[in-house]
C-alpha cells in the first residue's frame, strides 16, 4: 500500500524525478572524472574514460525510472500522440474511421437496448413467470366509439369464469386511465389504475406504507405510488390519515407502493413518456366489485 | 588488477550494508566504498547501481535527500530507513544460509554426507 503511494508520488512529479535522476547520473560521471584526475589523468582523458565507464546514460536513466512501473503509461501516451498526429495528417481517413466507429456503436447500442428491453429486463413482480396478461378486444372502440372504457365492467364474465377455474391462484381485472387530480394549483391529468381488490394479492408486492385494498373496502380508497407520495405529499409518514381528490370524489389514502412496483409495466419508457405522469401510474383505486356490476346489468 | 562483477542478487545486500556502516552517502560514494572495502575485487556497474537505488527508494528501504558534497557539488544522499535495516537483516541471514550451503557442497569430499 505504501509502495503504491510512493509510485503515485513519483508519477505526479515525474519530470522533476526524471530531472533529479539525470542530474544525479551526470554528477556521478563528473565525480568519477575528478577522481581520475586526482590519480593523475589528463582532464580530457579523464572525461572520456569516465563517460566510457559509465555507459549509455539514457538507457540507464530509462531503466532506473522503469522501476516505478509507469513505462506502459508513457508508451500509451506516445501511442495516443502518434494516433492523433496520423489522424490529423489524413482528415478523410479520420472522418471515415470516426463515422464507421460511430455507426457501429450506434447500431450495437440500438440492438442491445431492444434485446435488453424485451429479453433481459425482468418484470418487477415476484414469480413473474406465473403471471399472464389477458387482453380483451373492444369492438365498440374498433368501430370508432369513444365510450368511456374505464367505468364500465371489464370483461367481467370472462374474469369470473377464470376466477372460478382451478387454473389460477388469483385473478384481478384492471384498467389504466387518465383522471383529474385536484390540488392547490388547480386540476392536473394523472395516470390512475382502477383495479380489483384482489389486484395487489395477485401481484404479490407489499406496500412500503400502510396497506393495499381490503376485500370490504368501499369505493373511495386509494393506494399511492412512492413517487406521488414523495412529490405530492412530501413523503408524509401519516399519509393514511389524508385524502386525495380524483375526478371530484374524495378518496381515503390507505397505503403507498414502492417505486419498483410499476404497473402497468412498459418495457420501453420512450413510448409512454408523453402520457400524463410520464406513463407511471400515480394512484390505484378499487374497481366496482364484480358482483355489484353484474347486479347492475 | 583483476576486478569481478557483483554476483547476481547481492547488489541490494551490498548497498544496504554499505549504507548501514556509512550512514549517508551518494551514489558515487556507495560504488567507491564497495570497491574499496572489497579490496578492489568487486566493481559496481552504474547501469545496475542506479536502478537498484530507485528500486530501494520504491521499497522504502532508503530515503534520498539532496545535499552538498565536500567539493561543493549537489548530490543525492541516501540513508537507510528502519525498513531498510530490517531488509538488511533478512538478506544477511539468507546470504549466510545460501553461501554456507554452497560451501558445503563444493568442499564435500563424499557424494553423500556422513551421518
Amino acid at each position: 500500500m505504501r509502495e503504491l503511494w510512493r509510485r503515485l508520488a513519483v508519477l505526479v512529479r515525474w519530470s522533476t524525478v526524471s530531472r533529479d535522476l539525470d542530474a544525479e547520473l551526470r554528477q556521478h560521471v563528473e565525480l568519477r572524472q575528478a577522481r581520475l584526475i586526482e590519480r593523475g589523468a589528463a582532464a580530457d582523458d579523464a572525461r572520456a574514460m569516465a563517460r566510457r565507464r559509465f555507459g549509455n546514460m539514457t538507457v540507464i536513466r530509462e531503466e532506473a525510472m522503469s522501476v516505478w512501473g509507469w513505462r506502459w503509461l508513457g508508451q500509451l501516451a506516445q501511442d495516443l500522440r502518434f494516433g492523433a498526429r496520423t489522424l490529423r495528417r489524413d482528415p478523410t481517413f479520420a472522418a471515415s474511421a470516426i463515422l464507421t466507429l460511430g455507426l457501429a456503436t450506434g447500431a450495437t447500442t440500438a440492438v442491445f437496448s431492444i434485446v435488453s428491453g424485451l429479453l433481459l429486463r425482468p418484470l418487477p413482480f415476484p414469480d413473474a413467470d406465473r403471471l399472464i396478461a389477458v387482453h380483451g378486444r373492444n369492438w365498440a372502440e374498433d368501430r370508432g366509439s369513444t365510450a368511456d372504457l374505464v367505468t364500465g365492467p371489464v370483461a367481467s364474465l370472462e374474469l369470473e369464469a377464470m376466477a372460478a377455474s382451478q387454473s389460477f391462484d388469483g385473478v384481478a381485472g384492471y384498467a389504466a386511465s387518465t383522471r383529474h387530480l385536484e390540488n392547490a394549483d388547480g386540476v392536473e391529468r394523472i395516470r390512475v389504475v382502477v383495479a380489483d381488490r384482489t389486484f395487489f394479492d395477485v401481484m404479490r408486492v407489499k406496500p412500503i406504507v400502510g396497506r393495499t385494498f381490503a376485500a370490504d373496502d368501499p369505493q373511495g380508497v386509494a393506494v399511492l405510488s412512492e413517487r406521488t407520495w414523495r412529490s405530492r405529499f412530501n413523503a408524509d409518514r401519516a399519509i393514511t390519515s389524508r385524502t386525495i381528490t380524483i375526478d371530484g370524489s374524495v378518496h381515503a389514502i390507505v397505503g403507498v407502493m414502492p417505486d419498483s412496483f410499476e404497473f402497468p409495466y412498459y418495457q420501453t419508457q420512450s413510448s409512454v413518456a408523453s402520457m400524463p405522469s410520464g406513463g407511471r401510474t400515480e394512484v390505484w383505486v378499487p374497481l366496482e366489485p364484480l358482483r355489484s356490476s353484474n347486479d347492475a346489468q | 588488477m583483476a576486478t569481478d562483477p557483483i554476483p547476481p542478487g547481492t547488489l541490494h545486500l551490498l548497498i544496504l550494508k554499505t549504507l548501514d556502516v556509512g550512514s549517508e552517502m551518494h551514489g558515487f560514494e556507495i560504488a567507491e566504498a564497495i570497491e574499496r572495502v572489497s579490496g578492489e575485487v568487486l566493481t559496481v556497474e552504474e547501469g545496475s547501481l542506479y536502478p537498484a537505488l530507485q528500486r530501494m527508494l520504491l521499497k522504502g528501504w532508503v530515503t534520498g535527500t539532496w545535499g552538498t558534497t565536500e567539493g561543493n557539488r549537489r548530490a543525492r544522499y541516501y540513508k537507510l530507513t528502519a525498513a531498510g535495516r530490517r531488509q538488511l537483516a533478512r538478506e544477511l541471514e539468507q546470504f549466510d544460509r545460501v553461501t554456507g550451503a554452497i560451501v558445503r557442497v563444493i568442499r564435500a569430499t563424499h557424494a553423500t554426507p556422513a551421518t
